[in-house]
């Protein structure tokens, strides 16, 4: 099985969230309380109980006002750092061939590493159950060939499901078609983590900071010194703390204050 | 029972340093098992991962208050540098090169005894603050929350090392030792070849 | 306790053996996540979108008599399978904690809700709309005959299907109804 993606074309999008309502629905999430905050978008950011958001952002734009929309959700990087991350066995997973990273939440403990290591805050911890919430890549679906809630709901053809070279290639040249009216355009995600990349991609209009995204996205550095170099050594060192223990036990032998002392013994 | 026993340490220091070790034991057991995936099958002594998530962090506020009161009963006997210090770190305490005879006498606790009190301390109130962090990262900026992570995995392994050390020192390696800790009593043989200087103050009349 | 040195280079050799292992098994995460659909085994039911007039295809998975999932129908010539948020959230008009199960009815002058049973309830506005419509009737304006019904205005609602609409729209205009709307129109 090639490995799946989503490619999100924000020129498209008209921002109408049925993706959003489509992921609350399939997922079967309850609702979250929205408040007025000035802008038509819904909820400031993910919860443990969205998975799919559209940020709208309003900008001037020759004397009215443009839309800038960005339905977003998990980026499902290549060598994730939540996965990384994650101690329970099953719990945050990420599948060998199709590359999409899922998170069981009967199997999540709520220890909120994955929190802490993704670069996008995508992973969002909820107190009541002690869980994390996130994208699934709609998980059931994809294993069962279905599209994604998401892309298959979008009416605008913005989210794209299918395979990653192909649509990756197809990004490309909407790239290039993009520029002519949106000089900036540009494609973000596929060069992240030093060209590891994501499985979800986006056609921008503008710079990624524009949309409040970070320009080179990283696993922070602490992790991967955890994970990569303390956690192999961990076994090694206390081993060696043992084996120099023994060694020094067969070498050197218990002290003896017997024969020192005042010849009072053991009790 | 000997004839000369000489008590070493007072019920309270006792009641400190054995819950503080039954609760490390927990917390080490239970940490390895929150640590990485392939040392999650350790969980099951602590009731699945889930549990040990709990058992871990309450067990951490038991342990940082043993470790609070072990600080504040031993941290006069164990501070202090003087010359027989660093002749006996020099001489590695007679344990690894040069003999016990070469060793400076000791008083109540002995140089590697006092830097275990110090590391052990210092790692405590790291693991204490990192874990801290954990529990609620999305309170603190992002890079101090993956700092904690990974400073709590290396305090929390460091700190095994060092009670793997600590435990070896006062069981096999030096027999009559355990008991101080275990009954508070030790022989006056054992407290005249270990701590010669403790040994005269306390039997002096 | 004094631990015999057997017993201790027996336990030195098991956690360093057990902690060698512990280091070397850097397994990588295996992907666990295959699933059964949760509308597996469920019947297919096609439908239409009530929202608007578009019309889009939609695909009601029922299992035992209640639906499980409602979404796009991939083979609808018009949407090919597309929602919109509207059509995407039709599964929330059945299933959905906060929907009314019981009637409640408020008497005029009233400031409280009170539960009545369906029977009465739709006595009751039979009752009603025959009154009002028979008082209000207009058999003739001026010379023109009109017969229509000016004292009631009619409004349909949008968890209803087209054939529904049909009934209600053909009911309304049957008792002479002229403000009648529908919320797709506004």
């Amino acid at each position: 099985m090639p490995k799946l993606a989503m490619f999100v074309d924000v020129t498209k999008c008209v921002g109408c969230r049925a993706c959003t309502v489509a992921c609350k629905q399939w997922n079967k999430l309850p609702m979250d309380k929205t408040h007025f905050t000035g802008s038509y978008q819904n909820l400031p950011d993910l919860t443990p109980t969205t998975y799919r958001l559209v940020t709208f952002k309003e900008e001037p734009f020759g004397g009215s006002v443009s839309w800038h929309l960005l339905s977003h959700s998990c980026f499902h990087c290549n060598d994730a750092p939540c996965v990384k991350a994650c101690p329970v066995p099953g719990a945050m997973t990420q599948s060998a061939d199709k590359g999409y990273v899922a998170v069981d939440r009967k199997k999540c403990i709520g220890c909120k590493y994955c929190v802490t290591a993704c670069p996008w805050g995508i992973p969002k911890y909820e107190s009541s159950s002690e869980t994390v919430g996130k994208c699934t890549f709609c998980a059931e679906r994809v294993e069962n060939n279905l599209t994604t809630a998401c892309a298959k709901s979008c009416p605008t053809g913005a989210i794209a499901f299918g395979e990653r070279d192909g649509l990756l290639a197809a990004a490309k040249k909407r790239v290039e078609a993009s520029k002519k009216i949106f000089p900036k355009a540009q494609i973000y995600g596929p060069g992240a983590y030093g060209g590891k990349g994501t499985n979800v991609f986006y056609l921008l209009k503008e710079e990624p900071s524009f949309y409040g995204l970070p320009l080179e996205p990283t696993a922070s550095a602490a992790l991967g010194f955890w994970k990569d170099v303390i956690r192999p050594l961990t076994g090694w060192g206390i081993g060696a703390t043992v084996i120099g223990a023994l060694i020094h036990y067969l070498a050197k032998g218990p002290a003896d204050y017997e024969e020192k002392g005042e010849g009072h013994g053991r009790s | 029972m000997a004839v000369h026993e000489i008590r070493r340490f007072e019920n309270s220091e006792r009641f400190w340093h054995i819950t503080g070790a039954a609760t490390f034991i927990v917390l080490a057991v239970s940490g390895l098992g929150l640590y990485a995936r392939e040392l999650s099958w350790l969980t099951v002594l602590t009731g699945g991962p889930y549990l040990s998530k709990w058992v871990h962090f309450l067990a951490g506020l038991v342990f940082a208050l043993c470790q609070v009161m072990n600080f504040l009963q031993w941290r006069r006997d164990c501070s202090g540098w003087t010359e027989a210090d660093g002749d006996w770190l020099r001489k590695s305490g007679g344990y690894l090169w040069s003999t016990h005879d070469d060793v400076p006498e000791q008083g109540r606790f002995n140089t590697g005894q006092k830097l275990m009190f110090w590391s052990t301390s210092l790692e405590s109130l790291g693991l204490f603050a990192t874990g801290i962090v954990l529990w609620v990262p999305f309170v603190f900026p992002k890079g101090i929350a993956s700092l904690s992570l990974l400073l709590h995995a290396f305090f929390g392994v460091t700190l095994i090392m060092l009670i793997v050390i600590h435990v070896y020192l006062a069981t096999a390696a030096n027999p009559g030792t355990f008991r101080a800790m275990w009954t508070g009593r030790v022989s006056a043989g054992w407290a005249r070849y270990h701590h010669a200087r403790w040994w005269k103050d306390v039997s002096r009349p | 306790m004094d631990v015999s040195r057997r017993g201790f280079l027996k336990l030195a050799g098991a956690v360093s053996a057990g902690s060698a292992l512990g280091g070397l098994s850097m397994a990588r995460p295996i992907h666990a996540y295959a699933k059964d659909l949760p509308t597996k085994g469920a019947k297919e039911v096609p439908t239409l979108c009530p929202y608007c007039a578009v019309g889009c295809g939609q695909i009601a998975h029922v299992r035992d008599g209640k639906l499980v999932n409602l979404e796009g129908d991939a083979s609808h010539p018009i949407s090919r399978g597309r929602l919109c948020s509207k059509g995407a959230a039709t599964y929330q008009m059945t299933v959905n904690d906060l929907r009314l199960t019981k009637v409640k009815y408020r008497a005029p002058g009233a400031s409280e809700w009170q539960e009545k049973p369906y029977d009465w309830a739709l006595q009751e506005v039979a009752k009603r709309f025959k009154a009002t419509r028979d008082a209000t009737f207009v058999e003739k304006d001026g010379d023109a005959l009109v017969n229509r019904c000016d004292g009631i205005a009619w409004i349909g609602s949008a968890v209803t299907d087209n054939e529904e609409c049909y009934l209600f729209a053909k009911l309304a205009r049957s008792a002479g109804v002229v403000s009648l709307e529908h919320q797709a129109r506004l």
